[in-house]
């Protein structure tokens, strides 16, 4: 699966990228760690703070849910305990999307991939690496990387994020799968998903080797 | 450039259980194993030295964390107690610079900075739990050592934390090197992103008496002002450029002054 990013995009932000995936576009800026408000500040650890913000309109439950899933990812690969009494702020901005406002898929597979290059541009301490990929099964027939249309003609879609090990794909982090499919079927799915992740996994080392050569330009 | 390193990478070092290994920057211990996990990325250098190791991960980033013995530039932003309140980076947690973190300084002699003032100082503490302290005293001779209050006539800019680094930590980096040859300046170079730095005099402030006596100061002024801000431009493109247009740079950046 191919995706264009850019990162260090915005200059304010400790951390941002830009990523176009599938008919995708998101902007994801990373700050911290800074000082906290005093209600979220931990005494132990760092308090993560996630705002998503839609192509158009104003935010709705919809993106809460989505913050929600993105919350539940990002704290457990996030060391959070290097960053006591700190706050890390993420902001998640689409600005293309393709897919029917009733779909979050599309949209949550590529916050998390663009979540990923942004924090490691903002150089937060990470457990490991991370990919997601999104498919959808439509007739017994699975589909990797499914459009907003073939994800409305679908009988189910998930997506699946994997941390990556040693450049393999590991355990998974977060499955969110909607509609009606049977346990052969998720199995399946998840294991040709393994693949998938891995493929982009090496990808985004080579647009983290660009980075490295970018930033030590005067070396 | 060399090996490039990503979280979730097995570390290229031999077994921390038999061998003794000292680690740095993007080498994370996890409390619970006790496993050496790379937690950023970048490129990773390892030294062996009489069996003993050293690990480490060279990345860049903006955002800074106090870490003992560095030298950082801050700005007073307040008073609590017995301490200043230093702000190091935009929405940063603030330090602490106590009034007897001065040479000299007593009870009664209490160092005297405004808020708004910028300091030059050393992190002293940096316990993640706790505020990290800074002091303006030269640990080794207990004099001040270059620490203190930098004065008004400087320019301070902000640059990356990898090219702060390189400017303080390598005394044959060839850039402050080459902008001597331009122009006299004095520097204060802070890890945390922040460059002070003065051409000449400086810019002077224009006290309300001498406004009419002095003739030919303004002139002066102005140009060590322009040279001032040309040194400061010159630093911040270097960030972005490699070493063979260096030069060009330079004298782009000292047109017509």
């Amino acid at each position: 699966m191919a995706f264009q990013v850019q990162m260090s995009v915005l200059d304010n932000s400790d951390g941002s990228a830009e990523l176009i995936i599938g008919n995708t576009k998101v902007i994801a800026s990373v700050s911290g760690p800074i000082e906290p408000k005093q209600r979220q500040e931990l005494p132990n650890q760092a308090s993560l703070e996630i705002i998503i913000r839609p192509a158009k309109g104003l935010s709705t439950t919809r993106e809460k849910l989505l913050e929600d899933k993105l919350r539940a990812l990002l704290q457990s690969i996030i060391i959070r305990y290097k960053y006591p009494r700190q706050l890390i702020s993420i902001v998640v901005q689409f600005l293309v999307t393709d897919e029917d406002p009733k779909f979050t898929a599309n949209e949550l597979n590529a916050a998390i991939n663009c979540c990923y290059f942004a924090l490691i541009d903002a150089d937060i301490a990470l457990y490991s690496s991370f990919a997601s990929v999104v498919s959808c099964i439509t007739e017994n027939k699975l589909i990797q990387n499914p459009t907003g249309k073939e994800l409305s003609q679908s009988d189910s879609h998930h997506v699946v994020c994997f941390n990556i090990q040693e450049g393999k794909a590991d355990k998974i982090l977060l499955l969110e799968s909607q509609g009606e499919f049977v346990q052969e079927e998720l199995f399946n799915l998840l294991s040709e998903s393994v693949s998938n992740a891995e493929e982009l996994h090496t990808l985004q080392r080579k647009y983290l080797k660009e980075k490295i050569d970018q930033d030590y330009i005067w070396k | 450039m060399a090996d490039l390193i990503v979280p979730g990478d097995k570390l290229p070092i031999e077994d921390p259980s038999t061998v003794k290994t000292t680690i740095g920057p993007g080498v994370y211990k996890m409390p619970t194993t006790h496993n050496l996990i790379p937690c950023s990325s970048g490129v990773i250098t390892v030294e062996t030295k009489n069996s003993n190791q050293l690990v480490y991960i060279e990345s860049n980033n903006k955002r800074y964390i106090p870490h003992t013995n560095d030298f950082v530039i801050g700005v007073v932003t307040g008073v609590v107690g017995e301490s200043y309140k230093v702000q190091l980076q935009d929405f940063s947690s603030p330090v602490l610079l106590g009034f007897m973190a001065f040479p000299n300084a007593t009870k009664k002699n209490r160092p005297n900075l405004k808020i708004g003032s910028a300091v030059y100082a050393r992190v002293l503490q940096d316990i993640p739990e706790i505020e990290a302290e800074l002091e303006c005293i030269d640990p080794t001779t207990g004099k001040e050592g270059g620490f203190g209050l930098l004065d008004e006539s400087g320019y301070i800019f902000d640059v990356e934390l990898n090219f702060a680094r390189e400017l303080l930590f390598n005394p044959k980096t060839v850039f402050l090197q080459l902008l001597s040859t331009k122009c006299q300046f004095e520097i204060a170079i802070g890890i945390n992103g922040k460059i002070w730095i003065k051409c000449g005099e400086g810019l002077k402030e224009k006290t309300s008496d001498s406004m009419e006596t002095d003739e030919e100061d303004p002139a002066t002024n102005i140009k060590d002002l322009r040279t001032t801000l040309a040194a400061a431009n010159f630093l911040i493109k270097c960030q972005h450029i490699t070493q063979d247009k260096l030069k060009a740079e330079l004298t782009n950046a000292f047109k017509g002054i």
